[in-house]
C-alpha cells in the first residue's frame, strides 16, 4: 500500500470567542494515500472548513500533528505549501479588473512554480479548463463557472502532490462539473492525495475512494464509499402506489422493512427498504403487487445522501 | 533573474498591471493632483525663474507621491483582502513579504512615472524651464523617493490592514503630511514645536536632497536621513507583516476567497 501523503494525528483546533471556548476539531486522525480520494462529509458547522484551512497551512492547530508530504504544517509550512494545490468555489479569490492569462500567472509564481516553466505551462492550464479563448479577457467579464475554472487551473498550475478541493462544483453547469471530475480523477490516476470538501453529493459518488464524516469536530466514520453508503442500513427503496384500498404488508421477509403504507390523492403508497436482492424478496414484493391495483412502482438504489442524511441525523 | 528578483519583480509587475487598469484612481491621484499643485505654486512665483520652477516641481513631485503612496502602496493588503485574495497570498510557496515588497515597489514606480510625466508636460506647455545642478545626484535622490515610497507602502499596507479604520487613516495621514513635512510649504512658515513631525518623515529630507541637488549643493546628511529613514520603514513593514501571517494562522481571520 502506498505510504500516506496526508497524515493527521489528534488534531484539535479551538477558538476563543469572547472568554467562551469554541471547539472546531477534536482528536481528528486520518490518512491519504497517493492516488486517493478523501471526502469529508459533515453539515454545516462540522469542522469541514478548519481541517481544510489547516491542511492549507492557513491555520495552525491547536493540539496535534498534520503531516503533508512529509513536512509539518505547523513547522514547516512552506514544505507543506510547495506540494498543496487548493482549489475552492466561489466568485472571490481572483484579481477580477485582470486577465485569466495575468491571474493564472500571478498565482503560478505564488505556487513556486518558475518563470520558464510558467512560460511552457499556461497555455495547456488555460487550454484544459477551457479558457484558452477568454484567456486576455478581464475575469470581470467572466462568467461564474468560468471563474470557477480559473480556479481549477490555478490550483493544478504548480502540479500539487496533494490536491484540497472545497466545494469544486458550485456553480458550475453539468458539462462543467463533469469536465472537472475528470480533472480530478486524472490527478488521482497521475498518484495525487486528494481531499475533497462538497455538499454536492454527486461529487461524493463519482470520485471518492474514502468518506470521513464529521459531526461536532469528531470523524464519526472513516469508511471506503460502497461501506459508508451501507450504513444506510437498506441497499434499494421500492415505492408502490396504487388505487382503491391498500393491501396490508403482511409478513415481511428477512431483509424487507416497510417504513408505511399511506393515503396519497385517493389511492396509496407504499414504501419497502430492502438490505438486498434475493428470491424471498422478490416473491414477497410480487405477491403484494399482486392482491393490489398497482399504478406505478419505482425502484431506487441507496446513495451516499441517503447515508449521509442518516448518519448526520442519528449519530452522536 | 534570482529568484528574490523573480518575486519582486512579479509584484511590481501585478501591481503596474493593476494599476493600468483602474486608471482612474492613478490619472486623479498622480495627474490631476500634480497638475493643481504645480499651478497653484507656480503662481506664487510669477518670475518664472528655472530654480523657482524646479524648487516648486520637486515640492509638487514629493506631495503627489505622497497621495499616491496612502492610496495607492499602503492600499495593497487592504484590496487583498477585498478580492479575497490575501489567503493565496499568505499560503504561497513564494515569501508573502517579498510579495508585498514588490507589489509596494510596483505602486511607487508607476505613481512616480505617472507625476513625473504629468509635471514635465505641464512645464513644457507653460514654458517654464528647470534648472539642476547636478543631475547625477538627483536622478539619486528620485531613486532614493522611489525606495522610501516602496518602503512607507509596505508599512502603511500592514497598518491600514490591522485596522477596520484604513480610509479613515488614509485621510488623516494625508495633509499633515503635506503640511507638515515641509514639501510645498517650508518648514520654516510652521510652528517651532511642530517642526520635529517633519523630521520623521523621510520626504521631507528627499526634498532637502533634491533640492540641493537641484542648486548643486547635495545635503548628503539629508540623504542618510532618506536611507535610515527608509531602512527603518521597511524594515518595521516586513516585521510587521510577518506578524500578520502568525497572527492570520493563529486566529483563523482569513479564509481561502
Amino acid at each position: 500500500m502506498a505510504e500516506p501523503v496526508v497524515a493527521a494525528e489528534g488534531v484539535a483546533r479551538w477558538f476563543d470567542v469572547k472568554r467562551a471556548r469554541v471547539t472546531a476539531l477534536e482528536s481528528v486522525s486520518f490518512e491519504i494515500r497517493a492516488g486517493e480520494v478523501v471526502t469529508v462529509l459533515g453539515t454545516n458547522g462540522a469542522g469541514k472548513t478548519t481541517l481544510t484551512k489547516i491542511l492549507s497551512t492557513l491555520l495552525l492547530p491547536s493540539r496535534g500533528t498534520v503531516l503533508v508530504n512529509g513536512h509539518d504544517v505547523a513547522a514547516d509550512p512552506r514544505g507543506a505549501r510547495a506540494a498543496t494545490g487548493v482549489i475552492f468555489g466561489g466568485d472571490r479569490g481572483l484579481y477580477t479588473r485582470l486577465s485569466g492569462r495575468d491571474n493564472l500567472r500571478f498565482f503560478g509564481m505564488l505556487s513556486g512554480v518558475g518563470r520558464r516553466d510558467l512560460r511552457q505551462r499556461l497555455p495547456g492550464a488555460l487550454e484544459q479548463v477551457g479558457l484558452a479563448g477568454a484567456a486576455d479577457r478581464a475575469v470581470e467579464t467572466y462568467s461564474k463557472g468560468m471563474r470557477q475554472r480559473l480556479h481549477i487551473a490555478i490550483g493544478l498550475i504548480g502540479r500539487p502532490r496533494v490536491l484540497l478541493l472545497d466545494e469544486p462544483t458550485v456553480g458550475l453547469d453539468p458539462v462543467e462539473a463533469q469536465r472537472l471530475r475528470a480533472a480530478v480523477a486524472d490527478l488521482r490516476a497521475d498518484g495525487a492525495a486528494i481531499m475533497l470538501t462538497s455538499h454536492n453529493l454527486l461529487d461524493v459518488e463519482r470520485l471518492a475512494d474514502r468518506v470521513l464524516m464529521l459531526r461536532g469536530g469528531r470523524i464519526t466514520h472513516d469508511l471506503p464509499l460502497p461501506e459508508f453508503v451501507r450504513q444506510v442500513g437498506h441497499t434499494a427503496t421500492v415505492t408502490v402506489r396504487g388505487r382503491g384500498r391498500p393491501p396490508a404488508p403482511g409478513a415481511l421477509p428477512d431483509g424487507v422493512t416497510v417504513s408505511e403504507v399511506a393515503d396519497v390523492d385517493g389511492g396509496w403508497e407504499a414504501t419497502f427498504y430492502l438490505r438486498g436482492w434475493d428470491r424471498q424478496t422478490f416473491d414477497y414484493l410480487g405477491g403484494f403487487m399482486a392482491d393490489a391495483d398497482v399504478l406505478d412502482c419505482a425502484v431506487r438504489e441507496s446513495r451516499v445522501d441517503d447515508a449521509f442524511a442518516r448518519l448526520a441525523g442519528a449519530v452522536g | 533573474m534570482s529568484a528574490v528578483a523573480e518575486v519582486l519583480w512579479t509584484g511590481a509587475r501585478h501591481q503596474l498591471q493593476t494599476m493600468r487598469v483602474g486608471w482612474r484612481v492613478a490619472v486623479i491621484v498622480a495627474a490631476i493632483q500634480p497638475v493643481v499643485f504645480l499651478l497653484i505654486t507656480l503662481g506664487a512665483w510669477p518670475d518664472g525663474s528655472a530654480a523657482a520652477t524646479t524648487r516648486s516641481a520637486t515640492g509638487v513631485l514629493l506631495t503627489a507621491f505622497w497621495g499616491a503612496t496612502v492610496w495607492g502602496g499602503a492600499a495593497i493588503l487592504r484590496r487583498e483582502r477585498a478580492e479575497g485574495t490575501i489567503g493565496a497570498l499568505l499560503t504561497g510557496v513564494r515569501d508573502p513579504r517579498l510579495v508585498l515588497v514588490g507589489k509596494a515597489f510596483g505602486a511607487s514606480l508607476g505613481s512616480v512615472a505617472t507625476i513625473m510625466t504629468t509635471i514635465a508636460l505641464v512645464l513644457a506647455l507653460l514654458g517654464r524651464p528647470v534648472a539642476v545642478a547636478e543631475p547625477g545626484w538627483y536622478a539619486v535622490g528620485l531613486l532614493a523617493v522611489l525606495a522610501s515610497g516602496t518602503a512607507l507602502g509596505t508599512l502603511l499596507s500592514c497598518l491600514f490592514l490591522m485596522t477596520r479604520h484604513g480610509p479613515e487613516l488614509s485621510s488623516a495621514l494625508m495633509y499633515p503630511v503635506f503640511l507638515l513635512a515641509g514639501l510645498l510649504i517650508p518648514v520654516d512658515m510652521i510652528p517651532a514645536w511642530l517642526r520635529p513631525a517633519a523630521w520623521v518623515v523621510s520626504l521631507h529630507w528627499a526634498q532637502r536632497f533634491l533640492t540641493g541637488s537641484a542648486q548643486g549643493a547635495p545635503d548628503w546628511p539629508a540623504l542618510g536621513a532618506v536611507v535610515l529613514l527608509t531602512v527603518g520603514y521597511l524594515g518595521a513593514g516586513i516585521a510587521l507583516f510577518g506578524r500578520i501571517g502568525r497572527l492570520v494562522r493563529e486566529r483563523g481571520t482569513v479564509d481561502h476567497s
